[in-house]
């Protein structure tokens, strides 16, 4: 499907507008606009692809439904996350151990002429890290994919989750010395065994 | 502080974005289709018959779907590895390299660069043998070998992926993870897909050694 340029040229608001207006363009040009986020947010949380098309598939389609209550002068950004942030946490399915995902295209292009050891290290780094990450309690989770898949500020978060900036600092903060402490080996390898 | 740099860093890495994929639409659009009231009897029995085959495909693709072969291969090793303890025979017992990997090359078609044995320093790397394994979903060889005390199994199978992923790909990036005492390594070079289960997690690093002789002594133990 190839949608109008204008369509791709209107801000959120005018595409809600449009969807309010039962025009199936602006459903596929919000979702196009969206998509990569959602799912992002959905496969960092779960670790699994199937389990985050349904979680994406879930938010998608409470915000075509929401659509119609949507308060337009309430954050779209702030709603989309809200919502895929509960998908997630809704998802009743136990989530599987948290993958790293990466197109293997783009793992190659960012190290190209990796050694072995630093081959092998860096599988037992990112093994490990999704072992601990994969750990954490759903909110933790969350707070790590919200800050560092999004790359949220702290006030952002607090206003997705419903906290304050004060309490997401420390939470994060806590998450980061968990992390630190059991991946402290590499942490100390960084200068020396980390080759 | 910059502990905390380095950490972060890794976490951007590791929890990077990603595309969705292209069926995430459709799955969607159909979602949203509101489904019409059919009077015809006939009809309706028709699309109750034509859902329940829908939904029975779906379960099928869902279960292709979730198989993870990376994992699947890791378990295979991690099963030889643990009927390892003990005596167990081998297609071809053998402890030459170059004899392993024609036996695999010939079984195959699946060329193994195996580091030439004996190794020399305290990292003593021994090969026992090959054998074919089959499953329901691959053919593989496991290949058997000792580094020093340990047990350690290759197992090497034809890769699952498509065309462009072979002929485009490389050395493709490692999966590391443990179950119990059991190190696993996985990855896919070439037309073929690899893990190693090797039976010490607190040096995993020697199991490398069947095919990587030049890892330094001294970055083998962490």
């Amino acid at each position: 499907m190839v949608l109008e340029k204008a369509v791709w040229e209107e801000s959120d608001g005018e595409l809600i507008e449009a969807c309010r207006r039962g025009e199936s363009e602006a459903f596929r040009a919000l979702f196009e606009r969206h998509k990569d986020k959602v799912y992002s947010i959905a496969l960092r949380y779960s670790g699994d692809a199937v389990v985050a098309q349904d979680i994406a598939q879930e938010t998608f389609l409470k915000l075509f439904v929401g659509l119609k209550t949507f308060r337009g002068d309430a954050n779209f950004s702030s709603w989309l996350y809200r919502l895929v942030v509960n998908s997630c946490f809704d998802q009743k399915r136990k989530v599987r151990r948290l993958m790293p995902l990466m197109d293997e295209a783009l793992a190659l292009l960012r190290a190209p002429n990796l050694s072995a050891l630093d081959e092998i290290v860096r599988a037992e780094l990112s093994g490990h890290l999704r072992d601990v990450v994969a750990s954490l309690s759903d909110e933790q989770r969350m707070l790590l994919v919200l800050r560092y898949t999004q790359a949220l500020s702290y006030d952002e978060i607090a206003a997705i989750l419903g906290t304050t900036h004060g309490t997401v600092a420390s939470r994060l903060s806590r998450i980061h010395h968990t992390l630190e402490r059991r991946l402290s080996r590499f942490a100390g390898g960084k200068g020396g065994n980390r080759g | 502080m910059a502990e905390v740099r380095w950490l972060e860093q890794e976490l951007a890495r590791e929890l990077c974005p990603v595309t969705a994929p292209d069926g995430l639409w459709d799955r969607i659009h159909e979602q949203r289709r509101p489904l019409r009231v059919m009077p015809n009897p006939l009809r309706t029995w028709s699309i109750a018959a034509a859902a329940l085959l829908m939904l029975l495909a779906g379960l099928v693709w869902r279960l292709g779907a979730t198989r993870d072969p990376a994992a699947d291969l890791e378990a295979m090793a991690a099963r030889e590895l643990r009927g390892m303890n003990g005596s167990r025979n081998v297609d071809l017992r053998s402890g030459d390299p170059a004899e392993i990997r024609s036996w695999v090359q010939a079984r195959l078609g699946i060329d193994v660069r195996l580091a030439s044995l004996p190794l020399r320093g305290d990292a003593e790397v021994r090969l026992l043998g090959a054998r074919l394994l089959r499953s329901r979903q691959f053919a593989a060889a496991a290949i058997d070998y000792r580094v020093g005390d340990d047990l350690a199994v290759l197992v090497v199978t034809e890769r699952h992926a498509t065309i462009r992923q072979i002929v485009w790909s490389a050395h493709t990036p490692l999966r590391y993870s443990t179950t119990g005492n059991i190190a696993l390594y996985s990855w896919s070079l070439g037309a073929a897909d690899y893990a190693i289960a090797f039976g010490s997690a607190r040096q995993p690093r020697r199991g490398c050694l069947l095919c990587h002789a030049d890892l330094p002594a001294t970055l083998l133990i962490r």
